[in-house]
């Protein structure tokens, strides 16, 4: 399905699909690390255990707000593309009108050249 | 009506985090003279290499969906929007990029203790084989020992050299553990600049973290990045203080197999100030482990 909207191209099937693809690879991606995080084995010393422990906890905030980013563009394509589609539904009906009352407006004659 | 847009730039296939094709196994070892879990660390660098190749491949699918949306000559999708939207995602991908390679970084570092200190403590038991076999010593019959015992009767210079070897081994494990952990705190500053970047705390190099996350995502993630930044920067001054010697450490950093360029990227942006600084202020270290690339997808808009 595609429209003209200002003269540019718009497929809006094909930009709804691709929200939601995104929309599943970011939960994918959340998955991929455990609610729980990496386990911390011991190193054997106090000090090094924290660091390890803390590193991995920034991983996982980090791949956190990584996936909730990724989920953001999944919203915006599924917006964008449903207003697409509303646009386009707009035009059709604007196209249907026209076609409506065309066969009873009366177009004045152009002026002869 | 012509577009007036200038023809996108293909996201293409970023260079990912480079992931070990094979793995050198641990040496095997019987006891615990050398205190630490060899086993979970070596598995734990495993992990983190699988998370970081799955991760990977992640990148690549988002990359191929807005590739193939927006193609190459205008053919499908394209417009302002089209091109905003391009961008904002670029943007993504080259953080998820930089992560991943970080994190490989990570698996690096760890693997690279949990072999040193299993190889630590296979040189105490070859040595402690030896001594128990010739009758000198003893040790626990578990199997699991931690300490050798003098055999009465027997002459106690063996016993003696040998707990001096244990000894200094354990100190070697443990100049071992502080150099991995001043390593880890260097790649942590890299990741809390991933932090500083999605949070909105600035805006590292060319690129806008602005309407990546919704305001209620920000204020809900504000805490935890906050708590985990004063973490890190405690981390690197208690690092810093009991093995000032970073330099060592990062050199030792830049010879672990892997992805070469991302950690000495990494230890170039280090250079440039103290662990400290780098942890507390947004850096570019993560937008710019994302690859060229990607930066040039995000200029071609």
């Amino acid at each position: 399905m595609s429209s003209e909207s200002d003269g540019y191209a718009v497929y809006a099937d094909q930009v709804v699909t691709a929200g939601g693809n995104f929309k599943k690879t970011a939960i994918e991606y959340k998955n991929l690390m455990s609610i729980s995080g990496f386990s911390c084995p011991d190193t054997g010393n106090v000090e090094s255990n924290s660091t390890l422990a803390t590193v991995l906890r920034t991983i996982g905030e980090l791949h956190l707000m990584i996936a909730q980013a990724t989920y953001q563009h999944g919203a915006k394509l599924l917006l964008a593309g449903e207003a697409y589609r509303t646009t386009e539904d707009a035009n059709a009906r604007l196209q249907a009108a026209v076609h409506e009352i065309a066969p009873n407006v009366k177009f004045p004659t152009p002026p002869a050249p | 009506m012509a577009n007036p847009d200038p023809k996108p730039t293909p996201i293409g296939k970023l260079p990912g985090a480079q992931i070990p094709k094979s793995r050198q196994p641990l040496p095997l070892v019987w006891g615990h003279f050398i205190t630490g879990d060899f086993s979970g660390l070596y598995n734990l660098a495993g992990e983190l290499y699988g998370f970081a190749a799955k991760c990977n491949a992640e990148v690549s699918a988002l990359s191929g969906y807005v590739d193939r949306l927006i193609g190459e000559d205008h053919e499908k999708w394209s417009g302002q929007t089209a091109s905003l939207f391009k961008a904002s995602y670029g943007q993504d991908a080259v953080m998820m990029n930089g992560t991943n390679r970080v994190v490989a970084a990570i698996a690096a570092a760890v693997e690279d203790l949990a072999a040193k200190l299993a190889k630590i403590e296979y040189l105490v038991e070859q040595k402690v084989d030896i001594a128990v076999n010739a009758g000198f010593v003893s040790v626990s019959p578990d199997g699991d020992a931690t300490e050798i015992t003098a055999v009465p009767g027997k002459p106690v210079s063996v016993y003696n050299e040998l707990y001096t070897f244990i000894t200094k081994a354990r100190i070697q494990a443990q100049k071992v553990r502080m150099q991995a952990a001043t390593e880890l705190v260097g790649l942590g500053a890299a990741l809390s600049s991933g932090l500083n970047y999605y949070s909105g705390a600035g805006k590292p190099g060319s690129l806008d973290p602005n309407g990546l996350l919704t305001p209620q995502q920000q204020a809900s993630d504000a805490e935890s990045v906050k708590r985990l930044q004063a973490e890190l920067k405690k981390e690197a001054t208690d690092i810093g203080a009991s093995h000032g010697d970073t330099k060592a450490a990062f050199r030792e950093l830049s010879k672990l197999q892997g992805d070469a360029k991302t950690i000495g990227k990494i230890l170039g942006d280090l250079k440039s100030g103290k662990i400290i600084d780098v942890v507390t202020t947004v850096g570019p270290v993560i937008e710019d482990l994302g690859g060229e690339v990607g930066i040039a997808v995000l200029a071609a808009g």
